[in-house]
C-alpha cells in the first residue's frame, strides 16, 4: 500500500496540461510554400552503458494549445491516429511491425507539447526509428482509423467521470483558466471531436512537423556520434519551419471562487486549490519552488503534516508547481471524507494565508534547498529520467543548461528573496478551487464556510469552462440548485457503495 | 528535480497492490535477468568478500550464495540473528536503493482482522523510543530522498532511494523501527483514520478497484487471498491497538526480514554497516506460515453494480506460482491475449466489436498460487454480458481452431524482454525484483531459469498451458454494470453459487 499520496502522476500530467500560454496565430507560415525537406530536428542524447535498452522520446511543440478553437482534441486525435497507419502500412501492419520489435509506442499530450515514446532493445533501434519516422512524417490518417480514435476519445470523456481525482484536476484547469485558451479541454468535447475533418488534420500535421518544432531524444546504451548518425539517416527528412511559440496569457483571477461537481454517491471529496503565478523562466520561479517544498512538496511539508499526520483527514495532502513560458499554476490538493472536507479546506487556506503572512524560517529554507538538490540528483539516476528532465526544460523554454545548473541556482537563492516572493506571489485572495463530491453533503457547509469562496455548482457532465465568469459570493447567491445526472435522478436509487455514515 | 516537481516525484507514488493490475504486471516482468555472468564467478566473488570481511574483523555475517543478476550479480548473506541481506552492486549507479522486505502480508491475517498488515505498515512511519514522529522522513528528505512502503498478500516492503553516502543512515533508521517502534494508541488511531480515508478514496469511490476486489473475492472466497489487502471497512473499524502491537511483535523478527541493497555501493562497507546496525536485533523465531496451496473452488460468476460511466468485465483463472513449470508459458499467454494492439482480445473487443474501450491481461504471482486476470473497460451503453459473449469465444478459438502462432509468441517474448529491461534500469526496480523473489520463498536462480524458459518457449508449450489452466472450473467471471435508472440496488455482489463476494 502506498502511504503517501501527495504526488500524483495524473495530477502532474493534467496540471501540466492546464498550464501553458494561449494559442498563437502564426503569421505567414513558411511551410505554406512547400518548404524544402531534409532537415534534422534537434537531438538530445543521454548515455548509460546498461541495460541494453534505448528510450526514444520525440517532443513535438504545440500540444493541445495547437488545437484551433472549436477543434479541441485535434492534436490528441491526430497523433493517436498517426500511430494507426503510416508509410504504406495499415493499422494491422504497423502494429505488427512495432510488435515484432517488442515496442509498444505511446503518445502523451499536454498543453505545450506532444511526446511520442517507445522503449526498444538496442539491436532493434534502427528499425524502430524507421517506423517512428513514418508515423511522424507519413501518417495516412485512414478514415476508418480516424473514426475509431474519435470514438475512443468520446468514450474517454465519459470514463473521466469514473476517476474523481482526475476529474477534479481536469476541472481546476478548465475553471481557473476559463475564457482563455488554457481553459479549453485537451481531450476535446463531443462537439469539437465531431468537427475534426481530414482537411483540418492535414493542415495541423503540416505545422506540427516543422523541423524546428521537433526534438528527438535518445536515452540509454548509445553514444552521441552513433545517435547522430542514426537520426540523420532515419529522421533527417523534416520540412523547415518554425517552432510553436505560445504567447503568455492570463485569466481573470480576482476573488476566491469554488466549483462543486456533484457526485452524489461518493464518500470522499476530491479537493484541488489553485493559483496562477509566474512562469518557469521567471526570476521568482526557483524561490517559488523552494516555498513549495515547505508548503506541500515532501511528506513532512506543512500541508501533509497538518491535514494527514496530525488530523488523519486525508490519505495525502500535496502541492505542486507546473510551469510554462507564460505563467504557471500552483496547486494543492487532498481527499477528505465529506464530513471533514470543509474543515480541511479552511485549514489549507489558513496554512496558505499564514505562509504568506509569516513566510518561511531560515531553517526551512535550508531544508528546502537540501531536499530539492538531493531529489534533483536522485532524479537523474536513469537515462530516461534525465532525458525527460532535459526535454521538459526544452518544452518550457528554459535555458539549455537548466538541468546542469539547477543545484547552483537553488543554492544561490537568499532568504530575503524568499520572503519577498512569498508576499508577492502567494495571492491567496485569488484562490480557485474545485471539489468533486456529494453536493448534498457539502454545498451548505461550503456556502457557509469561513474560507469565503464564491460557490458554483455543476453536474459531472457539465463544462467547468462554461460556468459564470465569476462565482457568486455566498451571501449574494440564491439557494444552490444541483443539476442531476440521468443516472442519479433518484436519490434513493441507483447504485454505488454504501455511504459512509456520519460519525460522532 | 527541476521546475516541475512532477518528474522526480511521480515514481514515488504507490498504487496499493490490491489494485492488481499494477503489481501483477510488475511481477511478471520482474521475473529475471539475462545470464550475463557465469554463476561460478559471482559465487567466487562473494566468497572472496567473506574472506575480506574476516580479515577486517567483521563478524556475524555469513555468505550464503550468489547468482547472475543485473550488471554485476547478486549475493545473499545472513546475519547471526537470521536477517538476510541481498546485495546487487552496480558501480556505475549514482544512487542506492535500500528495501526492507518482511514475510508477512494480508494472507497472514485472521478473519475479522483484515487490514492489519497494511495498518502496521503505516504505523511503522510513526515514532520510535528515541525518534519522535516525523524525524524518520525528515532525516531522509534532507538528502532529497523519500520513504514509502507497500503491502501485498504475501509480503510487506519498505523502500528508500538515497545517495551512496547515506546507506548507513537508512540502516540506522530501519533497524531502529524494526526493534523500537512506539505503537501508542494515538499513533495507531491516527493512522487508522488515514487508512480508512485511503480505502474510501482508493477503493470505495473507484469503480475499477471495486471490480478487482470483487473478482479476487470471488476467485479465492474465504481463503487467504480472498479478502482485500487494505481490509474491509467493517474490519478496519474494529481493529484495536493491541492487534497491531501483537502483529508487530510476532511478525517483525529478523528471521522474517531481508534487506535488499542495489546500486552504487561498496559491498564490504555495506556488510560492515549492516552488521553494526542490524546485528543487534534480537533473534526470535518466526511464526510458521501456511504452505497449503489455495484449494477452494472459485465462484464461477458474480455480478456487481458500480457507480460508473460504463460497465466492466473481469475474468480470472486460478493458476500457479512463479516457480511452477507452467508459469513462463502463462505469462506469455497473457501477452498473447491482450499485451498489445495486435493481440487477440484487443482486436476483437476494442477494434472490431467496439464493445470495450480498453483491455488488459496479466498473470499475477502469489506465494501459494497465481491468478491470470483479464479486465475490460466497456464502452458506455455496452453491458458486461455482451462483452462476455464476445470474449469467451476468443478464448475458445485459441484453445481450438486457432492456436498460438510463432509470430504471436515472438512478439509476446520481445515485449516481455523490453519491459523487463525497463524495470532493471533503476536500482529501485532491481531491488523490487529481488525482494519479491525472496519474500515468495524462491531461490535467486529462479530468474535465470524463468528467462531461459521464456527464451525457449514454443507455441505448443503456451498452448498446453492454456489448455491446462483456462478451464471453466478454475474460472471466475465478474460482470459489473452501472445501475439502471430505477434500480434500488446498492453495492451488492451477487454470486451465482458458493460464498458471497464483497464490494467493500
Amino acid at each position: 500500500m502506498k502511504r503517501n499520496a501527495r504526488v500524483r502522476p495524473w495530477a502532474v500530467a493534467l496540471l501540466l496540461a492546464l498550464v501553458a500560454t494561449s494559442l498563437t496565430v502564426v503569421a505567414a507560415p513558411s511551410w505554406a510554400a512547400k518548404p524544402k525537406r531534409g532537415n534534422v530536428p534537434n537531438l538530445v542524447v543521454v548515455s548509460r552503458p546498461w541495460p541494453k535498452l534505448i528510450s526514444v522520446r520525440v517532443l513535438i511543440g504545440g500540444g493541445a494549445l495547437a488545437d484551433p478553437p472549436g477543434l479541441e482534441g485535434l492534436t490528441a486525435l491526430g497523433w493517436s491516429a498517426a500511430l494507426r497507419g503510416a508509410g504504406g502500412r495499415n493499422r494491422q501492419d504497423l502494429a505488427a511491425a512495432f510488435d515484432a520489435l517488442g515496442v509498444q509506442p505511446g503518445v502523451g499530450i499536454d498543453k505545450l507539447g506532444t511526446t511520442l515514446q517507445a522503449d526498444v532493445a538496442v539491436e532493434n533501434l534502427e528499425k524502430c526509428l524507421e517506423l517512428l519516422a513514418d508515423v511522424l512524417l507519413q501518417p495516412t490518417f485512414e478514415p476508418a482509423q480516424v473514426e475509431a480514435v474519435r470514438d475512443e476519445m468520446l468514450a474517454d470523456i465519459e470514463h473521466l467521470q469514473d476517476d474523481d481525482a482526475s476529474l477534479a484536476t481536469d476541472a481546476i484547469g478548465r475553471y481557473l483558466y476559463r475564457g482563455t485558451p488554457l481553459g479549453r479541454p485537451s481531450g476535446g468535447t463531443k462537439a469539437s471531436l465531431q468537427a475534426i475533418t481530414p482537411a483540418s488534420l492535414a493542415t495541423w500535421h503540416t505545422k506540427q512537423i516543422a523541423a524546428s518544432n521537433v526534438h528527438i531524444g535518445l536515452a540509454g546504451a548509445i553514444e552521441r556520434p552513433q545517435a547522430e548518425a542514426l537520426v540523420r539517416k532515419m529522421l533527417g527528412d523534416f520540412p523547415a519551419g518554425p517552432a510553436f511559440k505560445p504567447p503568455a496569457s492570463k485569466a481573470d483571477d480576482s476573488g476566491r471562487r469554488l466549483l462543486l461537481l456533484d457526485k452524489p454517491r461518493r464518500a470522499q471529496a476530491q479537493v484541488v486549490l489553485a493559483l496562477q503565478t509566474v512562469p518557469a523562466n521567471h526570476r521568482d520561479a526557483l524561490p517559488l519552488l523552494l516555498v513549495n517544498a515547505v508548503l506541500g512538496g515532501p511528506f513532512t511539508s506543512r500541508l501533509n503534516r497538518e491535514i494527514r499526520e496530525l488530523r488523519g483527514w486525508s490519505y495525502g495532502a500535496w502541492s505542486t508547481l507546473a510551469g510554462a513560458p507564460g505563467l504557471s499554476t500552483w496547486a494543492l490538493g487532498f481527499a477528505p471524507n465529506a464530513r471533514d472536507a470543509v474543515p480541511a479546506i479552511e485549514l489549507a487556506v489558513q496554512i496558505v494565508e499564514e505562509l504568506r503572512r509569516d513566510g518561511i524560517s531560515p531553517a526551512e529554507l535550508r531544508f528546502a534547498k537540501d531536499y530539492l538538490i538531493g531529489a534533483h540528483r536522485l532524479g537523474l539516476e536513469t537515462a530516461d529520467r534525465e532525458l525527460a528532465e532535459r526535454l521538459r526544460a526544452t518544452e518550457l523554454g528554459l535555458a539549455d543548461d537548466d538541468v546542469d545548473t539547477f543545484e547552483k541556482r537553488i543554492e544561490a537563492v537568499d532568504y530575503k528573496t524568499i520572503q519577498r516572493v512569498v508576499r508577492e506571489r502567494l495571492q491567496h485572495d485569488n484562490l480557485v478551487a474545485t471539489v468533486v463530491g456529494s453536493a448534498k453533503a457539502l454545498r451548505d457547509k461550503l456556502a457557509a464556510s469561513a474560507a469565503g469562496f464564491a460557490l458554483e455548482l455543476l453536474d459531472p457532465g457539465g463544462l467547468p469552462e462554461q460556468t459564470a465568469q465569476k462565482g457568486l459570493a455566498p451571501a449574494q447567491r440564491p439557494a444552490p440548485t444541483v443539476l442531476p445526472t440521468p443516472a442519479t435522478q433518484d436519490d434513493d436509487g441507483g447504485a454505488g457503495m454504501e455511504e459512509e455514515p456520519d460519525e460522532p | 528535480m527541476t521546475w516541475a516537481p512532477a518528474a522526480a516525484g511521480c515514481g514515488q507514488r504507490y498504487r496499493w497492490p490490491a489494485a492488481g493490475l499494477f503489481v501483477c504486471a510488475a511481477l511478471i516482468r520482474a521475473a529475471g535477468a539475462p545470464a550475463e555472468e557465469p554463476t561460478m564467478a559471482v559465487v567466487q566473488q562473494g566468497q572472496e568478500r567473506a574472506k575480506l570481511l574476516k580479515e577486517r574483523g567483521v563478524t556475524g555475517v555469513e555468505f550464503l550464495d550468489a547468482s547472475p543478476f543485473g550488471p554485476a550479480g547478486v549475493e545473499r548473506w545472513r546475519l547471526a540473528n537470521g536477517l538476510q541481506l541481498l546485495l546487487a552492486p552496480d558501480p556505475m549507479s549514482p544512487v542506492v536503493a535500500v528495501h526492507t522486505w518482511v514475510k508477512v502480508g494480508s494472507a497472514d491475517e485472521v478473519a475479522g482482522k483484515t487490514g492489519l498488515a497494511h495498518l502496521l505498515e503505516h504505523a511503522m512511519f510513526k515514532s520510535t523510543a528515541t525518534r519522535p514522529a516525523g524525524t524518520f522522513d525528515r532525516a531522509l528528505e534532507q538528502h532529497g530522498a523519500s520513504a514509502n512502503a507497500a503491502t501485498w498478500f504475501d509480503w510487506t516492503m519498505y523502500h528508500e532511494v538515497v545517495p551512496p553516502s547515506q546507506v548507513a543512515l537508512v540502516f540506522e533508521l530501519e533497524a531502529d523501527r524494526l526493534a523500537h517502534l512506539d505503537l501508542s494508541a494515538h499513533a495507531v488511531r491516527s493512522e487508522l483514520e488515514v487508512v480508512r480515508n485511503e480505502r474510501r478514496e482508493e477503493v470505495d469511490d473507484d469503480p475499477d478497484a471495486l471490480v478487482v476486489e470483487a473478482l479476487w473475492s470471488a476467485a479465492f472466497g474465504k481463503e487467504a487471498y480472498g479478502h482485500p489487502v487494505i481490509g474491509t471497512s467493517a474490519d478496519l473499524a474494529g481493529l484495536q491497538v493491541g492487534d497491531v502491537v501483537d502483529f508487530y511483535r510476532a511478525r517483525y523478527v529478523p528471521e522474517n526480514t531481508a534487506v535488499v541493497v542495489t546500486g552504487g555501493f561498496d559491498p564490504a562497507q555495506v556488510l560492515t554497516d549492516a552488521a553494526k546496525w542490524y546485528g543487534g536485533l534480537a533473534a526470535r523465531p518466526a511464526p510458521k506460515r501456511s504452505d497449503k496451496p489455495a484449494s477452494e473452488k472459485p465462484t464461477n460468476s458474480s455480478s456487481l453494480v458500480v457507480d460508473a460511466s460504463s460497465g466492466r468485465l473481469a475474468v480470472a483463472w486460478r493458476t500457479v506460482p512463479m516457480a511452477h513449470a507452467d508459469h513462463p508459458a502463462l505469462a506469455l499467454l497473457a501477452e498473447v491475449l491482450a499485451g498489445s494492439d495486435s493481440s487477440r482480445l484487443y482486436r476483437q473487443m476494442v477494434e472490431q466489436s467496439r464493445v470495450a474501450s480498453s483491455i488488459s491481461a496479466s498473470q499475477t504471482d502469489l506465494r501459494l498460487g497465481g491468478l491470470l486476470e483479464i479486465y475490460a473497460t466497456l464502452r458506455p451503453g455496452k453491458t458486461a454480458a455482451e462483452a462476455e459473449a464476445l470474449l469467451l469465444p476468443v478464448l475458445a478459438d485459441l484453445l481450438g481452431a486457432n492456436p498460438v502462432s510463432q509470430t504471436e509468441l515472438d512478439a509476446a517474448r520481445n515485449r516481455l524482454k523490453t519491459q523487463h529491461l525497463r524495470e532493471l534500469a533503476s536500482a529501485d526496480g532491481r531491488a523490487d525484483v529481488l525482494g519479491r523473489t525472496w519474500a515468495n520463498g524462491l531461490d535467486l536462480g529462479v530468474h535465470q531459469r524463468w528467462w531461459q524458459a521464456i527464451d525457449k518457449a514454443t507455441p505448443a508449450e503456451v498452448q498446453n498451458a492454456a489448455s491446462k489452466w483456462l478451464k471453466s472450473d478454475l474460472r471466475t467471471v465478474l460482470r459489473a454494470d452501472p445501475p439502471v435508472r430505477t434500480s434500488r440496488a446498492r453495492g451488492r455482489t451477487t454470486p451465482s453459487r458458493g460464498h458471497a463476494g464483497r464490494a467493500g
